[in-house]
């Protein structure tokens, strides 16, 4: 089997797992206590509106019809309607999935560049007091609860020096950049709206920081790990006999092989953040899903837990076939190794 | 010098780390030639927002769901309808509703046929008159959609019983007399009938398709004194102010307010403080209230809310079934530390009906803590010591949380054993439904949202309101449901308020509940907002256009 027709087999369990999951949740969704209708209708509801709600959503057939009739809708489009917003899931998921998608991917990228570099470092500088710091921010980045160290930033950064903007996406005074991809970054660098850059970007810095501490702290001690077994590789004391410059070789060459780890770990937490930053989401009033997806939780709001959970699901699974891909350009013995067989 | 080179390669992997993705084709990736850059000055900047304009921002946790004022449940949606529409009549603090919309109305003696005047001359947001029309259709979608504020009509007021009798009045024949239909009127908000039918769907509801349940998910149809101008749930709502209001405008009063979500309340409370919003909602902890007390240019105003909080007492549940029982526990729990330490400043409550509803009977008997004569009750219902008992509240909410660890300890003087079960809010509405699975206690807050005692008597302690969370007491007395179903049936207000009175003092009585407080209700904004009015129905104090900004 050829490599390619591995990432090709690999794409296509996309599909039954999919499946699979869109059952689990589905049937969790509708089986978990309490009664969706008569919450969405608030407290005072007759059991006559109850019912009228519940036939309406379709609550009163077998599930696996029930199922049937959702499956239908997912080819059409449509997910469900939420039964608190009123809207299509699909229509709230296209509002809120672009905010945390730019929100995680900025926070992972800022998390890779800066958490790298200092895996690098502590390992090159193993036991000296680089490598202790990076130990003690290792330690704190991943139990500093990020609600507190949110709010505490806030107040410095935004209430007392009035640096950056406490809380949002964008300016409530001004009007967001021209609606192309839903990614304000991607917008208004394609309207070249300058303006609107700086304003998306002056609003990112906080939330994406915050979110990144965790991950870079994970990113710096896995690369740390890796990289300090590559010292002991025969081809590290082979190149540096041969007296080749150290960055070239720590850089170029020990770092991509220390690197397959790394990429496992980032496609974890990636789709770990794209639910989970719920408590940074909620902290700086980012109109996220992590957030949607926590409120449709509480209120049992059925299509919107499917949905959301569905949307997460195919990120994952989105990114961890680009790691697989990657794995391959990283090492070609996992490339050549296909052919071989 | 080493660690400033290793601070150096951090800079330089930023680089390097692009060229370790680049397997088997290594491409160049050299920049194509770039064009001469346009030379665009940046002034595709918005345009500044015209001076002198007014701007509020006002925040909340709760996310939006609707503008739909046939869908509107909790505050946030019935403010934002509420901003948007104008209802046929108006509450008053403490009193019947006065007159809006609707400028008079007569009852036949049968008490079965109410009729509007409507007032001329309103126009909707689209520049069209209001009619009587437009009122009849509103009513019919309410009711055919079955959601919001529909069960307050609905069992009365069947659909097509609503008839224009020409193009400024309207009249409803309700299947059976009932009184609360006037204060009812509050939440009738008119939406535009030809606006919305040329922008039906295709639906569930015949000829009037999806009644323009589409359309309003993303518009308004209101006459009120504002109109959307951008709606994103979940993130905000702005909207602006309607020229041709039908009650005028004066300055100072609000151009543009701004409706944030501010899902973090240590959040909300930094930007009052900074000045970046000028009023938060009522639903911050209280002690982030006495915070902002302290806080310089913010005002915290408290008034008694037209809410109770109450413990259902099971009375189909032994041992509670035992009216004396029930009198013991009213006698054991100690209501002072409950409001004072609990509440911060809460009034205990006297009977069901809030302290500020029209129709509190003040005379109705209040327990107090009172050890030896709830000992003494208990014993003669037999109650042994470890006696179980189940507290249920909903997950979160602390001050519910203390209330169950006091009752625990007040309780325990008196031989029972109290469990304590958080549960989520979804769950308790599902137990609440029947009696078999009812906990002996449920913690409850129930505020009002018409200006009538009934929602404070009937939906909590009639037979036919059993089901829902509020009467989850499943108590029956049927003196009082008589009682009830005669205020019910009464045309003349103060007789049918007198009725109500009469029924409040034998629920304290028989101890059907255990009536704890009236909570304060507590909202805080910068001093320079002014107008503010608590109605004490949900949702009309935070109607923009009573309030004005007077900044120096």
């Amino acid at each position: 089997m050829r490599y390619r027709d591995y990432l090709a087999r690999r794409l296509l369990t996309i599909i039954p797992a999919f499946i699979g999951l869109s059952i689990l949740i589905f049937v969790i969704a509708r089986v978990i206590p309490g009664d969706a209708a008569r919450l969405a209708l608030g407290p005072e509801a007759t059991k006559d509106q109850v019912e009228q709600l519940r036939h309406e959503m379709g609550l009163d057939l077998p599930l696996h019809i029930q199922y049937i009739r959702y499956v239908e809708e997912v080819f059409h489009g449509k997910l469900g309607r939420s039964l608190y917003t009123h809207r299509d899931v699909a229509e709230d998921l296209a509002a809120y999935l672009p905010a945390t998608l730019e929100l995680t991917t900025v926070a992972m990228l800022l998390a890779v560049l800066v958490g790298v570099p200092l895996g690098v470092i502590t390992a090159m500088r193993k036991d000296k007091w680089e490598d202790h710091g990076g130990r003690l921010y290792a330690l704190s980045g991943v139990s500093i609860p990020r609600f507190w160290i949110g709010i505490l930033l806030q107040l410095i950064l935004a209430y007392r020096l009035g640096w950056l903007p406490t809380t949002g996406r964008f300016d409530g005074n001004l009007p967001p950049p021209a609606q192309i991809t839903g990614f304000y970054l991607v917008d208004s660098l394609v309207s070249a709206n300058w303006t609107a850059l700086g304003i998306t970007v002056r609003y990112l810095i906080l939330p994406s920081f915050v979110l990144a501490l965790s991950p870079i702290a994970q990113i710096m001690r896995v690369v740390r790990a890796c990289m300090i077994e590559q010292v002991r590789k025969g081809y590290v004391l082979n190149a540096m006999a041969n007296g080749m410059p150290q960055n070239l070789l720590v850089y170029k060459y020990m770092l991509k092989n220390a690197f397959i780890a790394t990429l496992t770990i980032i496609g974890l937490l990636y789709g770990f953040f794209l639910a989970g930053a719920f408590v940074v989401e909620s902290v700086f009033s980012w109109p996220g899903m992590a957030r949607y997806g926590v409120r449709a939780l509480i209120y049992k709001d059925f299509n919107a837990v499917v949905g959301v959970t569905l949307a997460v699901g195919l990120a994952y699974a989105i990114i961890n076939f680009v790691i697989d891909v990657l794995y391959g350009y990283l090492d070609p013995r996992i490339r050549l190794g296909y052919k071989e067989r | 010098m080493k660690r400033f080179l290793y601070l150096l390669l951090a800079i330089v992997t930023l680089v390097s780390l692009a060229g370790v993705g680049c397997g088997p084709t290594p491409t160049p990736t050299a920049p194509p030639p770039k064009p001469a850059e346009p030379t665009k000055p940046p002034t595709l900047a918005p345009t500044p927002v015209p001076p002198k304009e007014v701007t509020f921002s006002y925040a909340s946790i709760q996310t939006t769901a609707t503008m739909d004022p046939a869908k509107h449940t909790d505050e946030t949606t019935s403010f934002i309808v509420m901003n948007l529409y104008d209802p046929l009549l108006y509450p008053v603090k403490g009193g019947p509703p006065k007159p809006h919309l609707a400028e008079s109305w007569t009852v036949s003696p049968d008490g079965l046929t109410y009729t509007f005047k409507l007032k001329k001359g309103v126009k909707f947001h689209d520049g069209t008159e209001m009619t009587a029309d437009d009122v009849v259709f509103s009513m019919d979608r309410v009711i055919k959609m079955g959601k919001g504020f529909a069960w307050l009509w609905k069992g009365i007021l069947p659909v097509g019983n609503t008839k224009a009798l020409d193009a400024n009045t309207v009249e409803f024949k309700l299947s059976k007399p009932h009184s609360p239909f006037l204060a009812s009127m509050v939440q009738l908000f008119p939406v535009n009938k030809k606006l919305l039918m040329a922008n039906k769907k295709d639906g569930a509801y015949g000829e009037f398709g999806d009644y323009g349940e589409d359309y309003l998910n993303k518009n308004d149809t209101g006459q009120g004194a504002y109109k959307i101008e951008t709606y994103k749930p979940g993130e905000q709502i702005v909207f602006r102010k309607f020229d041709g209001y039908w009650r005028g405008w004066k300055p100072n009063q609000i151009d543009k307010a701004i409706f944030r979500i501010v899902p973090e309340q240590a959040t909300s409370k930094l930007m009052l403080q900074k000045g970046e919003l000028d009023m938060i909602e009522q639903w911050l902890d209280p002690a982030l209230f006495e915070e902002l007390k302290k806080s310089p240019g913010v005002v915290v105003k408290e008034d008694p809310n037209v809410q109770l909080f109450y413990l259902t007492l099971n009375a189909k549940r032994p041992p509670l079934d035992n009216v004396d029982v029930r009198r013991a526990i009213s006698w054991a729990f100690d209501y002072e530390t409950a409001t004072k330490q609990i509440f911060l400043g809460a009034a205990q409550a006297v009977g069901p009906v809030p302290l500020l509803m029209p129709g509190h009977n003040d005379k109705t008997p209040m327990y107090k803590r009172d050890v030896a004569k709830a000992k003494e009750l208990a014993a003669k219902a037999g109650i042994k010591a470890g006696t179980k008992l189940s507290y249920v509240y909903v997950q979160g909410l602390e001050s519910e949380r203390k209330i169950g660890l006091l009752l625990q300890s007040n309780l325990k003087e008196i031989g029972f054993d109290v469990e304590i079960q958080e549960l989520p809010w979804a769950r308790i509405v599902e137990i609440a439904a029947k009696p078999e699975t009812a906990a002996h206690m449920i913690a409850i807050f129930h505020t009002a949202k018409y200006p009538s005692p009934d929602s404070h008597t009937f939906l909590m302690f009639h037979p036919d309101a059993w089901g829902t969370y509020m009467s989850a007491s499943f108590y029956k007395n049927d003196q009082a449901t008589k009682f009830m179903e005669q205020a019910r049936a009464e045309v003349d207000v103060n007789k049918s308020l007198d009725l109500y009175k009469q029924v409040q003092p034998i629920f304290a009585d028989e101890a059907a509940a255990l009536f704890v407080a009236n909570p304060l209700h507590r909202i805080a904004y910068r001093d320079w907002v002014k107008g503010y009015e608590f109605y004490g129905v949900m949702g009309f104090d935070l109607s923009w256009y009573n309030l004005t900004i007077e900044k120096k």
